[in-house]
């Protein structure tokens, strides 16, 4: 199995990139004081997503990021996954790139993590550093 | 893909080993728009980027490093801010193999950050 890094190396030189019309805006339950942080997907990753075959199953990741450092990882080298939408692309990144104890073992009432359109991210970045998720309207916005 | 084999490139009268040149290329790049909503300008093995705030931004890898002992390169081009540079930070968590961050501060005051137009990273080092 060739390597993911070369596998991307090739998509890379094949693949226009496409930008997502989604942003994954969250939380840190255990840093209450941080304000919200927005993910936003990389635009080659997703058209790697998008077209199949290149990218690893989730599973992957998720087991090695209980791996050591300099211990043999699993995902470089991890059958290839079939195409996904960017629906899935994006739910594929929570899982990937934002803490499980954010998308998975937070148990409290506060909404913690919400997919949004690019559209509902403030482009007036005033006061970044004070935003949140708004909690009290069912909308995908923010206040800051 | 096509595929150029040989174990040294030379000019003639200095050589040096294909095994250096693949050791020390970028394994990752990423530049990154930070102003308006965060935008990524061009990018290899960069699955998401993260907004962590004014002037602070995570990088995640698509292929992780094979440790968290890697060269990180950033830079920024502060035509708003000329006394900004671009320091990585440790401003969630510590660096690891799959994720690595850098943050705009005033090269006066580490705390003071503020968003740039262009802050670009690589990391060289081995893969996982």
């Amino acid at each position: 199995m060739t390597h993911l890094w070369d596998r991307l190396a090739e998509a890379k030189s094949r693949l226009a990139p496409v930008q997502s019309k989604y942003r994954v805006v969250f939380e840190d339950p255990s840093r209450p004081d941080d304000c919200a942080a927005i993910l936003v997907p990389d635009p080659n990753f997703l058209a790697a997503a998008l077209e199949g075959g290149i990218l690893p199953p989730i599973e992957t990741y998720l087991r090695d990021q209980n791996v050591p450092d300099g211990q043999p990882k699993e995902h470089p080298y991890a059958e290839p996954i079939g195409p996904m939408t960017e629906e899935e692309a994006v739910e594929f990144l929570i899982k990937k790139d934002i803490s499980p104890r954010i998308w998975r073992d937070y148990n409290g009432n506060r909404c913690i993590l919400r997919i949004v359109p690019v559209e509902a991210v403030p482009t007036d970045r005033s006061f970044r550093n004070a935003w949140k998720i708004n909690q009290n309207t069912p909308e995908m916005e923010m206040v800051a | 893909m096509s595929t150029i084999a040989a174990s040294n490139l030379s000019d003639g009268s200095n050589a040096v080993g294909t095994d250096q040149i693949v050791a020390t290329s970028p394994r990752a790049a990423c530049g990154v728009d930070q102003m308006s909503t965060q935008t990524i300008l061009y990018s290899f093995n960069i699955s998401s980027i993260v907004d962590d705030g004014a002037g602070m931004t995570d990088f995640n890898f698509t292929t992780s490093m094979a440790s968290a002992d890697y060269l990180w390169i950033k830079s920024l081009d502060a035509d708003n801010a000329p006394s900004y540079i671009a320091i990585a930070t440790e401003y969630q968590d510590p660096r690891s193999a799959s994720r690595a961050a850098c943050q705009a501060c005033s090269a006066h005051s580490f705390i003071q950050r503020t968003d740039q137009h262009n802050v670009d990273c690589i990391a060289i080092g081995d893969l996982a």
